[in-house]
């Protein structure tokens, strides 16, 4: 069994390998960044962008009365889009610093 | 009176060869029946399949938070997590930080109130519905069989790497211990005993989490000592010979000398049941990582490697009979972004793409055990409100997980294994009673992920697999009453089942190994057409089931071709390319194929659930009904 998964396993990184790999290899390279002086800070900046993008379209792209649909009050505290901000601040802390 | 029980638990601790005092058994026990007596009073709340699978609809935001929260960490998450935070640095939080609170935003937002107006009660049911009955069995039997595996070996490591190992319990005796406690409140409490019980386990797996995180930070010095302590560490590297006779160390460290490298520390690590005559642990003084702009980090690393290598292999005789295990540096522990080409399992872009959208949306999209939770919601509020409670209260883990480990690796740098460092700082630096804490920190760990899943697979078998079956036999669907004894048998068996297999499935790593990478093939392709299902009405049938089954073969493919990634594991990077191509695939089929009949998608798109006012009112009725 273990015999014929191998085989089956060669089988297809000599068949698939040659043209994944011309695929894949350029797209690495792109982006190791190795050619850009600073390229963590790149990283950096689409992880923050990724927590700030999501608070953005929670504020912006839906609308208040979806986002707090049978909420027991209107009161600021019951509000879920402030929620997220405070979820979400400390994340926002911790990969500007890391 | 209490000399006679103190007496009785030191005896029982004795008797099992137990590592803990008096006072950590008995709050062991207490714990173990507070737990049991807590789930069994939520029976009498029990009288239907809706009771039982999703408590009435009747929990509060704060309970499916912590519930959500307790049931995906286990104790196993606690050791793992450590030794990773041991080997490769406070990267291994991503999995807590990326990868949790932005898909549970998009969870809470999306998936959430869809499941709720749609009246869904399970993933593998919404794709029966929009596509086809052999998607939804087969999803929901490789989820069922999943689980159950799971379930077995959550008992098994629990009772053999904690218990037995550290305490050196018997193991058997920890395991049926779980399975009549955990089992019998799941069976008697359903769902309202798991996320209740879920509660108390979470409360106690914080406090048991901070006090060792707050103990490990006083014995180091505090977190900026920590941090210095850690980049002051030489690298080390593990070299495995394979020589007929023993090899006396000086050897090694001449040979490693004659490379151009200093050695500070030599150290043979015995790994028991293993012939390490060979194999040491080699603390080096002065490889040269300097990163340049055009030579990154892990080339460097890569060429300190090759060096060693050649060396020995000259000493030695050949490259055959000599192994460099690894060669851990510390510059990148405190990085929680590492670049795209790092030797460590994390690289940022797999981090992102592959955590952050693809594995982490689909783990709390399509993870029955989160589903479940919310659906027993008391309102759409509530179960939006616990998503983001539970993503809140899941940033502090890597806290109480991660940051122990790290000061491990600094109490304790040479450990032969990274994830005893956890139960060694346990042992090691938590006095009496908060030992006992910490232990009940584990198996709360421990039962609150097994009550969960168990709840989880009876419920997948019950409506998915059972329900089908009985639909597709007598042409009708089973009832209320019928649904929750089936509910309450399958609980029963799986959990026996799981008490039986657990010492084979733990034992059979190769099993365990096969079923999670059968399932990791199917995350990237399922959350494609999940998400197309759910957003797009013009996706058919054909076209998901091409996106399945090309998806599922994609990712066969990017799993056994070699050197396409720079990372050793690239599992982050395979779950990001397999969405992809599926994703590309269900479109392309679906424009080639007729679009579905409007009745078969009617209140299943999530633009005519959110809008559509006619579809929200027969929703409603349906719901309410």
């Amino acid at each position: 069994m273990t015999d014929l998964l191998n085989s089956i396993s060669a089988a297809i990184n000599t068949i698939f390998g040659p043209p994944l790999r011309a695929f894949f290899h350029p797209i690495d390279t792109a982006l190791a960044m190795h050619y850009i002086p600073g390229a963590m800070l790149i990283a950096r900046v689409v992880a923050l962008s990724f927590f700030i993008g999501t608070m953005i379209w929670v504020f912006v792209g839906l609308k208040r009365e979806y986002v707090n649909l049978e909420a027991p009050s209107k009161h600021f505290y019951h509000d879920l889009r402030l929620w997220v901000i405070v979820s979400m601040l400390p994340h926002l802390v911790v990969y500007f610093y890391f | 009176m209490y000399e006679s029980v103190l007496g009785f638990v030191q005896g029982a601790a004795e008797q099992v060869g137990g590592g803990l005092a008096g006072i950590d058994i008995t709050i062991v026990i207490m714990y173990m029946v507070g737990v049991f007596i807590l789930g069994t009073f939520f029976s009498k709340y029990v009288k239907s399949a809706g009771d039982f699978f999703v408590a009435s609809r009747a929990l509060p935001f704060w309970a499916i938070g912590m519930s959500i929260v307790v049931s995906d960490i286990g104790a196993t998450d606690f050791v793992a997590v450590a030794g990773g935070a041991y080997t490769d640095g406070i990267a291994i939080a991503n999995f807590d930080w990326m990868g949790s609170m932005p898909a549970m935003v998009f969870a809470a937002f999306v998936f959430v109130p869809y499941f709720w107006r749609a009246g869904v009660y399970t993933i593998p049911e919404f794709l029966g519905k929009r596509y086809n009955t052999a998607v939804r069995v087969i999803h929901g039997g490789i989820w069922g069989v999943f689980l159950l595996t799971m379930l077995a070996l959550m008992l098994w490591v629990t009772g053999d790497q904690l218990s037995n190992t550290i305490l050196g319990w018997n193991p058997y005796f920890v395991v049926w211990v779980m399975v009549i406690v955990t089992g019998i409140y799941t069976f008697s409490g359903g769902l309202s005993a798991v996320v209740m019980t879920d509660v108390v386990q979470l409360i106690i797996m914080f406090v048991g989490g901070i006090a060792l995180l707050i103990l490990s930070l006083w014995e180091v010095g505090g977190p900026a000592e920590l941090q210095r302590k850690v980049l002051d560490l030489r690298p080390r590297v593990m070299v495995t010979l394979q020589a007929e006779k023993e090899l006396p160390t000086g050897s090694i460290t001449g040979v490693i000398e004659g490379a151009g490298f200093d050695v500070i520390r030599t150290k043979r690590v015995p790994i028991p049941g293993e012939d390490q005559s060979n194999k040491f642990l080699l603390r080096l003084d002065s490889v040269e990582i300097p990163a340049t702009a055009d030579e990154n980090i892990a080339r460097v690393r890569e060429k300190a490697r090759a060096v060693i290598a050649s060396a020995m292999a000259d000493a030695y005789g050949g490259e055959d009979k000599i192994k460099l295990n690894e060669l851990v540096t510390y510059d990148g522990h405190f990085e929680l972004l590492l670049p795209h080409d790092t030797d460590k399992p994390y690289p940022w872009t797999g981090i992102v793409f592959g955590l952050g959208i693809v594995l982490a949306i689909a783990y709390m999209s399509g993870n029955q055990a989160v589903v479940q939770r919310t659906l027993g919601a008391r309102s759409e509020w509530d179960a939006k409100g616990g998503m983001l409670f539970g993503g809140f209260l899941k940033s502090f883990i890597p806290l109480m997980v991660a940051v122990p480990g790290l000061c491990a690796l600094v109490l304790t740098p040479d450990l032969p294994d990274a994830e005893r460092a956890v139960p060694h700082m346990i042992a090691t630096l938590l006095p009496p009673g908060l030992r006992g804490l910490m232990f009940v920190a584990l198996f709360a760990a421990l039962m609150s992920s097994v009550d969960s899943t168990l709840n989880s697979a009876a419920t997948i078998w019950t409506n998915d697999l059972y329900g089908r079956f009985m639909h597709l036999a007598t042409g009708r669907n089973i009832t209320e009453h019928h649904a929750l004894i089936v509910g309450r048998v399958f609980t029963l068996i799986f959990i026996v089942l799981a008490g039986v297999l657990a010492p084979w499935v733990g034992r059979a790593e190769g099993l365990y190994v096969f079923i999670q990478t059968a399932l990791s093939m199917f995350q990237g392709p399922t959350l494609a057409i999940l998400l197309l299902g759910i957003m797009w009405p013009r996706a058919t049938r054909w076209g998901g089931l091409a996106g399945l089954v090309c998806g599922v073969a994609f990712t066969t493919i990017l799993n056994n071709v070699e050197g396409l990634f720079p990372s050793k594991d690239p599992f982050l990077f395979v779950a990001w390319w397999s969405f992809v191509f599926s994703l590309a695939v269900t479109i392309i089929v679906s424009l080639l194929t007729p679009r579905e009949p409007d009745e078969k998608i009617r209140g299943l798109v999530w633009g005519q659930i959110m809008k559509d006012g006619e579809i929200q009112r027969v929703l409603g009725e349906r719901i309410s009904s």
